[in-house]
């Protein structure tokens, strides 16, 4: 029986990782130079939210599993998922670092839709790749960045093709098992001209005593005429510190719609941005979150318009109980330039306790004089009024509580235009009010 | 023979914020019965509703109320309904995204035994049958709870839940206040179908429209606190022609 041994976060470190994935050269020195950057900065120092707790000394940054030949050798929860999928889905379940197990219609085959691991692509679609990797979201950007770009080692690479609609959603689900080992997938997306797809990721951990770090990238890039939706769920076990970054440069006339929803970590620190340089693109963002215990999430949203004529719309809801915390920033950056730019935010925050906490950051920066804009952002706890009303017909206080704050993320939930997304989230979200 | 519904007030006291009012407000409502309990503005009617249905912000100094032997007070607002109560709002709440038809039956299995819910087909009989005799059209169904419902459209709504949750005390807090005369009509209609001997009826009001509909067995009078005259239909027939300034003549005199 072999023993995997895990490797450690160092310069020899991110050789081997290298090495063990059987990568081109090109690859090793993106690797070592993004290491560099890591060691030469500081963590990023964000307002609201400390990372004092975080601990990259020592690291592990990989251990090598063994791909996953059927069904019943995934873990539980995703035994169940896998239950749930008819014919026409399609569904990749990838578990740590190992190759995913995947049940993908043949629609995806036929219209040469490519849904790689991330690692095989880098060898076997390496020009695609090449192209595009790396291009939206820098490697020296932040530390955290920088440690995703030498730690990479899972993730998944989509390609749909010029024209190409793409009708049932792409699964991806990612699942950390590993104790204390690093997740560093990378997410990039291919949309040729006109292509329109729907992507669902869905990203969990079972956590042990040991803290886990995760820094994940996710690259959209969408050429003219594409739309991609992105869902992306977030359920990692209590000691994660998780660090997500999704950006998307829009060319002409293509479409993103984000759909984030928060729900697990210790800490996790989700940002999510639209460049719209294209005119007539279009980006949305429709967010959830539920903290609870001494949950920490950062959630932010940029729609930076740079071309005429776009448009962009957050809408993001959560709730909070025990000591959860979260700190919201919108921001809506009309560029000089950016005519006819139509750019709004809204996000609500319940809070359902007295020490849970909710900063919401809204900001507008306008540079243009023909455009539309508008923001708010509120705060609050459940309106008593309403609880009365609810209890005075006979349902106890925590159904009460329960009715309502589904009431509360209705309007984001209704928005939610991915069927099987709009169900998880409001499982999730039950399920919360109930435990 | 089955006992019938009877509450019974007994001297009861309320403050909010530490001012009192209601002074002392004793009454006795049994199945079968509809009292009217009038009074001009600031006299503490709302106070009655709140107190009974156990609003936090109204607090009970003195007194006792009992619901078919139970003590009330005692009891938390949810567990009041359970135990029977039923309060019809004057100004109901609205509660986005949470669609009625949902509420409704959440509502009706609140008082039902895990695993004796309400099927989803006798719930839907039961609403359609309800609401067609309410003249209130399908679609409010799937409307969200009281949102954007006109003044009288929620009252409407009031006496629906009320016809769904079958109360044994059912307390109106001035259901006629913005409603038309048809409005009226439709709303007695509702209430008068639900009467019978497991039902008592505190009609709330300040003025005696309703009451040519509902046709009270009790009127009560409550002024500055307390209740100061009661008595049969004539009472609200000879409120509405003198004015409540009679009434405070007639009690300064007493």
């Amino acid at each position: 029986m072999s023993v995997t041994t895990g490797i450690s976060l160092s310069e020899n470190g991110v050789v081997e990782l290298s090495e063990r994935l059987g990568e081109p050269g090109w690859m090793r020195e993106r690797r070592l130079a993004a290491f560099k950057a890591y060691q030469s900065m500081k963590l990023p120092r964000w307002d609201r939210t400390d990372l004092a707790g975080l601990s990259l000394d020592p690291l592990t940054i990989y251990q090598g599993s063994k791909a996953v030949a059927s069904p019943e050798e995934l873990p539980g929860p995703l035994r169940a998922l896998v239950d749930e999928h008819g014919e026409g889905s399609h569904l990749f379940v990838q578990v740590d670092s190992g190759r995913s197990w995947r049940r993908a219609g043949e629609e995806l085959a036929r219209q040469g839709v490519i849904v790689a691991d991330f690692p095989t692509a880098v060898r076997d679609h390496e020009d695609l790749v090449r192209k595009y990797f790396g291009m939206t979201v820098a490697f020296d950007e932040d530390k955290l960045i920088a440690l995703h770009y030498a730690a990479v080692s899972s993730g998944f690479f989509i390609y749909v093709p010029k024209n190409t609609a793409v009708s049932a959603p792409i699964e991806l689900r990612l699942f950390a098992s590993a104790e204390g080992v690093g997740v560093f997938p990378h997410i990039l997306v291919v949309a040729e001209e006109g292509a329109e797809v729907t992507i669902v990721e869905g990203v969990a951990s079972e956590d042990g005593e040991a803290q886990r770090v995760v820094s994940e990238v996710v690259e959209i890039c969408p050429l003219p005429g594409a739309q991609v939706r992105y869902g992306a769920i977030q359920t990692w076990g209590r000691r994660t510190y998780n660090f997500t970054t999704r950006r998307s440069f829009l060319a002409r006339d293509s479409k993103v719609e984000w759909i984030p929803g928060e729900f697990g970590g210790a800490l996790s620190r989700s940002h999510s941005k639209s460049i719209l340089s294209g005119s007539g693109s279009e980006s949305y963002c429709l967010g959830v979150f539920f903290g609870e215990g001494e949950q920490h999430f950062d959630m932010g949203i940029t729609m930076l318009h740079e071309g005429e004529h776009t448009a962009s719309d957050m809408l993001t809801k959560g709730v909070l109980k025990d000591k959860g915390r979260m700190v919201y920033r919108g921001l809506t950056d009309i560029e000089h330039g950016a005519r006819f730019a139509s750019g709004f935010q809204r996000e609500n925050t319940m809070l359902l306790s007295e020490e849970a906490r909710s900063d919401a950051i809204p900001g507008l920066e306008i540079d243009e004089t023909e455009v539309q804009a508008g923001h708010a952002a509120t705060v609050g706890q459940i309106d008593r009024n309403h609880l009365f009303y609810l209890m005075s017909r006979g349902l106890p206080r925590a159904e009460a509580m329960r009715l309502i704050v589904e009431g509360f993320f209705d309007p984001v939930l209704a928005r939610v235009p991915v069927e099987g997304v709009r169900a998880e989230l409001y499982a999730l979200i039950d399920g919360r009010m109930r435990s | 023979m089955a006992q019938g519904t009877y509450l019974k007030v007994e001297d009861l006291h309320v403050e909010i914020e530490g001012k009192e009012i209601l002074k002392g407000v004793s009454l006795e409502i049994k199945g079968g019965e509809v009292h009217a309990l009038m009074g001009p503005n600031g006299s503490g009617k709302s106070t009655l509703a709140y107190a009974l249905a156990g609003h936090p912000r109204y607090e009970v100094t003195r007194g006792r109320v009992l619901l078919n032997g139970e003590d009330l007070l005692d009891m938390e607002v949810d567990e009041r309904a359970r135990a029977g109560l039923f309060l019809a709002f004057q100004y109901p709440a609205e509660i986005t995204g949470v669609p009625m038809a949902n509420f409704l039956r959440t509502a009706i299995n609140a008082r039902r035994e895990k695993g004796n819910e309400i099927s989803l087909a006798e719930f839907g009989r039961k609403l359609r049958e309800q609401m067609k005799k309410l003249q209130m059209s399908e679609d409010f169904a799937s409307r969200y709870l009281n949102e954007g419902f006109s003044g009288g459209e929620k009252k409407r709504s009031e006496i629906l839940q009320m016809a769904l949750l079958e109360p044994k005390i059912a307390v109106l807090d001035e259901t006629d206040s913005g409603l038309d005369i048809d409005g009226l009509r439709i709303v007695s209609e509702g209430v008068n179908a639900l009467r019978g001997p497991d039902l008592g009826v505190l009609c709330i009001t300040h003025y005696y429209r309703i009451l040519q509909y509902l046709k009270p067995d009790f009127v009560h009078v409550l002024l500055d606190g307390r209740i100061v005259r009661s008595g049969g239909k004539e009472l609200a027939v000879e409120l509405e022609e003198k004015g409540y300034d009679w009434i405070r003549q007639e009690v300064g005199n007493a």
